[in-house]
């Protein structure tokens, strides 16, 4: 089984912009880019974390995966089929196979249907089971996620944020799927209860072989969940690697920074924050160069001109960052800078 | 690689040992599990105020619906009542224009003379005479005479000629062509007259005398008319007299009296004519009574009455048909009888004209009689008014006479009001009549009494109640329909089709809803639709101009519901279009919209009432509860007739206030996040 075989999903250079201005005729003006550029692999039954700040594009991308949004460029292959060329109808037959938890478990079911009905919807529609074993197949999931049978018939209402959620995960679950993106699952709960819903997932992943996507600002959750974590930063991927190598030796500035910020349960231990001057700018109009240039604590005159490429530097670690270009790299760069600075001097 | 959750979670269910069977807290079958629907019906039944209102409901839609199959009365049934009422039942009347009963085999009377009979009469009424001296053209006079108040006789004289004096007389013709002269015949020959015309036309003279005799000429055409001056009276028999002829030209045309004996003058044009008279013979009675027979079954002829008259003036006894009759004055009063048996009178002669207005019975002497003496009395003693009681035949419940086994009309006492009305009395009655029963109170009949059309208010209201709730319903289930499937494709598609279809619901917007109604319900009526053309036209229009507050709701409410993560996640788990709008769209704009639609229904109704109590709406007969409540409509009326509007109004409001508090039941029941 080659590498290749082993990614249950791969995206490759995927873009999503969202038209903001339109002239009268419907022509688009101005784009936000939410996602773009973005590339991964994720292997069969892991865990690749996505990190970010708020608006980086996380949650765009984990929807776009899911055809969700229709894509701007570049493609997503599940089980080696481009999620894109396939028709309605197909698509909805694959459905099942890629699964969503939202973040917001209030808002993601659907209030005039009962748990059981909200769990059990799609495995009627898709025919998961067969009708004589639906009902005790349906309890069997919910069992599973820690919820009684007899909630079947109750309205999402009446429960907790944390059984929402698992009711959540219960409907992604019950369609037997084999990757599910998992949109900030437990940002809107408690501590207790992320750690509740965490294991699990991490419980379920083990027992049904699941891969996960999963998006999170949190990352002491990622450290514990995810095998790989890429970073996102303005819809770009900024660096890529396993979870202990990246945690361990974190190599883009932003990713630095970022790790900076992890709290340390240690009142007397030292912090050495890395703080980042400024917001994150708007994706409508981002930098130019490096997106991050504007707020690194390293920036290069370079940074401000041409973008880094996003390549491996060690084996397995991905980042997009100018100092860890090779020399002949390097020599392009400045190269192409100064293409871009007679083309400024010019206009 | 293919797993199956079901395998793998069945041998868990097999790996895991089993509890023990005590109940645990969280067990199912401590916990009553309702079904999505019964909660819904819980949750209402819990609510106070909708079982109100569906009691409420309920109550109306048996009384509409229902109650008419078990209610004996129609909605336009008109009802009827018998009541005693003053009608017109006879009119007395003063006769004042006299009859002529002509004398048989009796000279002619001159029609000059026929024509001024009655003229004459009240000529010597006013000023007082007896006599009166009438004349012809013909020369023959009359003498016209008071026998008493109520009759006179008109004589003929009979007369010789005396004498006349004429003014110019006719004496000849000349014709021009042919020089013919023709004298008029039995003229006297004048000598030399022809010679003396001839010179008279050829010296262009209009006059001229031969013979002692004047004459005048006048042209006509191509002849002269030749006419001889008058010389004085000329005699038939006699000779001049010149105080003879002074009279006769003082009395002329009239009467006067000559060496006692009587003479009459005649006067046509300029030609007098004197008669002697020689006697006088009686040609007419004229008379102002008429006879009353006592029994009904006799008949008072022509001949009877001239007979009786005549007797009545010579105070004779007179013959009809071979029997004798004589006439007596008793208590001033003239009666008839019959000479063989003088007790009884046969008839009364009056003045008075008794007529029955209509009806099957004839109006017996007593009655004549009664009615006749309280007149009298009336006008003695100066009263305008009078009673009498009477026996009068009554018509039954059904508006027939009765009779009796005997065929006879069977009488009741009644009171008879006699009024004068300047000469003429009028006789009113009470009798039983057939009326519509307008505005009877309720009561055992008519449970809610009877409106101004004497139709029954509680079949009205019954009726009235389902065109009431029939329009609320068709109304509001178009606008519905209207407002879901255009609100629904407007926010589920979005973009131009949202556009169009928002932009039609700001045009329906600006219609002005009540003027297009009035217009439209002058065009029903220029079109004379049905009653129930009318209504679905009606109801039609209404749900045409109401659909586009439901589809602006049901837009807003899709254009917010399509953005929830709840509808991304259907989407996510694979669910078809048609799957996710109905299941997870629809239900979530359900309480909404029942709470438009209910609320809808009240507003429909009162509309409706609006309408149909402007006239503009549903058309009398066919009930409504706006027509019904615009039957009454004055301040009046409304004051008076409390127990038509007041119930029809109660229903208006009470079937609003219920549809109001189910409505809002509903929206409680089907919203699971309202607290119990």
């Amino acid at each position: 089984m080659s590498t290749e075989d082993n990614n249950l999903l791969v995206v490759k250079n995927l873009k999503k912009y969202f038209v903001t201005n339109k002239t009268f005729l419907g022509k688009p003006l101005g784009y936000v880019k939410a996602v773009d550029g973005v590339s991964f692999s994720i292997k069969r039954g892991t865990t690749m974390g996505l990190v970010g700040e708020s608006g980086c594009g996380k949650s765009t991308t984990g929807r776009t995966i899911l055809r969700l949004q229709d894509k701007t460029d570049g493609e997503v292959l599940f089980n080696g089929t481009d999620i894109f060329s396939l028709t309605k109808e197909q698509l909805r037959q694959v459905r099942p196979k890629i699964q969503i938890i939202f973040q917001d478990p209030f808002s993601s079911l659907s209030p005039r249907l009962p748990v059981g009905e909200i769990i059990g919807e799609a495995v009627k529609e898709h025919g998961i089971v067969p009708a004589s074993e639906y009902d005790d197949y349906i309890t069997r999931i919910m069992k599973a996620c820690g919820l009684q049978e007899y909630h079947k018939d109750r309205y999402p209402h009446e429960f907790s944020g944390g059984q929402r959620q698992r009711i959540c995960i219960a409907r992604a679950l019950a369609l037997n799927p084999d990757f599910i993106v998992c949109d900030e699952p437990v940002s809107a709960l408690d501590v207790s209860i992320q750690a509740q819903i965490i294991n699990l997932l991490k419980d379920l992943q083990k027992e049904f072989e699941l891969t996960y996507l999963f998006i999170s600002h949190d990352l002491s959750v990622v450290e514990h969940i995810s095998d790989t974590v890429g970073v996102m930063y303005l819809g770009n991927m900024v660096e890529y690697a396993e979870t202990d190598e990246l945690y361990a030796n974190p190599l883009h500035p932003y990713t630095k920074a970022l790790f900076s910020a992890i709290p340390i349960p240690d009142p007397d231990a030292e912090m050495n924050r890395i703080i980042l001057k400024g917001s994150i700018p708007s994706p409508a109009n981002p930098p130019s160069g490096c997106k991050f240039h504007t707020r690194c604590s390293e920036c290069m005159e370079k940074c401000k001109y041409v973008a880094p490429e996003y390549r491996e530097v060690k084996e397995g670690h991905f980042t997009a960052c100018h100092l860890y270009n090779t020399p002949e790299i390097d020599a392009k760069v400045e190269a192409a800078m100064k293409d871009a600075k007679r083309e400024e001097e010019k206009a | 690689m293919s797993k199956d959750f079901n395998e793998v979670l069945k041998q868990r269910e097999l790996n895991e040992t089993k509890k023990d069977d005590t109940m645990s807290l969280d067990s199912t079958e401590r916990i009553k599990v309702l079904s999505p629907g019964q909660l819904v019906f819980k949750r209402f039944i819990t609510n106070k105020l909708a079982i109100v209102g569906s009691v409420i409901l309920i109550f109306m839609f048996t009384f509409s619906f229902l109650c008419p199959f078990i209610y004996p009365y129609g909605q336009t049934q008109i009802f009827y009542k018998y009541d005693n009422s003053l009608i017109d039942y006879a009119q007395v009347k003063t006769r004042t224009d006299f009859i002529e009963y002509d004398v048989e085999n009796a000279p002619e009377i001159h029609y000059t003379v026929k024509n001024m009979l009655t003229a004459d009469i009240n000529q010597m009424k006013s000023s007082g005479l007896n006599e009166m001296f009438l004349s012809d053209k013909e020369g023959n006079t009359y003498k016209l005479l008071k026998n008493e108040d109520n009759i006179y006789s008109l004589y003929k004289s009979t007369v010789e000629p005396v004498a006349s004096l004429s003014g110019a007389v006719k004496y000849a013709t000349f014709s021009i062509v042919g020089s013919k002269l023709d004298i008029a015949a039995g003229a006297e020959e004048v000598k030399g007259f022809e010679n003396a015309l001839k010179k008279a036309i050829d010296s262009k003279a209009d006059k001229f005398t031969v013979g002692g005799k004047s004459f005048s000429l006048s042209k006509v055409k191509k002849s002269y008319d030749v006419y001889m001056e008058s010389d004085g009276f000329s005699y038939v028999s006699g000779s001049s007299d010149p105080a003879f002829e002074e009279l006769v030209l003082n009395n002329a045309p009239g009467k006067f009296e000559y060496n006692n004996t009587d003479y009459s003058v005649s006067k046509d044009g300029d030609v007098i004519n004197v008669f002697k008279v020689v006697g006088e013979e009686r040609i007419a009675v004229l008379t102002t009574y008429v006879f009353n027979a006592y029994d009904e079954e006799f008949e008072i002829s022509d001949d009877f009455k001239f007979n009786a008259i005549i007797a009545s003036v010579d105070n004779t006894a007179f013959t009809v048909d071979g029997k004798e009759y004589i006439i007596r004055t008793e208590e001033g009063e003239k009666l008839v009888f019959e000479k063989s048996a003088d007790d009884t009178p046969i008839a009364s002669f009056s003045t008075l004209v008794i007529r029955r207005y209509n009806g099957e019975d004839s109006l017996g002497f007593e009655f004549k009689e009664k009615a006749t003496e309280v007149i009298d009395s009336m006008i003695s003693e100066g009263k305008k008014t009078a009673q009498f009681t009477w026996p009068i035949a009554q018509v039954d419940e059904s508006g027939e006479y009765t009779y009796d086994e005997n065929g006879e009309l069977i009488k009741e006492d009644r009171t008879v009001t006699v009024t004068d009305k300047n000469g003429s009395y009028d006789m009113t009655v009470e009798q039983v009549v057939y009326l519509i029963n307008t505005f009877e109170r309720p009561g055992k009949e008519h449970w809610a009494g009877t409106d101004g059309d004497g139709m029954d208010v509680l079949a009205r209201m019954m009726y009235g109640g389902r065109v009431s709730l029939m329009v609320a319903f068709v109304v509001v289930i178009l606008e519905t329909i209207l407002g879901i499937i255009l609100g629904g494709i407007a926010g589920y598609f979005g973009g131009w089709i949202d556009n169009i279809i928002m932009r039609m619901v700001d045009v329906f917007y600006c219609i002005p809803t009540l003027p297009i109604l009035i217009i439209l319900g002058s065009l029903f009526d220029s079109l004379k639709l049905k009653p129930y053309v009318r209504l679905t036209w009606l109801m039609a229009v209404l749900g045409i101009l109401g659909w586009a507050s439901i589809a602006r709701m049901v837009r807003g409410q899709i254009l917010s519901l399509r953005e929830q993560e709840f509808m991304v996640a259907a989407e996510a788990i694979g669910l078809k279009s048609r799957k996710r709008i109905f299941k997870h769209l629809i239900p979530n704009v359900m309480p909404q919209l029942i709470v438009t639609a209910t609320s809808g229904l009240g507003a429909v109704i009162i509309y409706e009432s609006t309408l149909s109590f402007l006239g503009l709406g549903v058309k009398h007969p066919l009930a409504t509860w706006g027509t019904m409540i615009n039957s009454v409509s004055t301040a009046e009326a409304m004051k008076a007739y409390t127990y038509i509007w007041v119930p029809v109004g109660l229903l208006i409001c009470l079937t609003v206030i219920a549809f109001n508090f189910v409505g809002d039941g509903l929206r409680d029941a089907f919203d699971p996040k309202m607290k119990r």
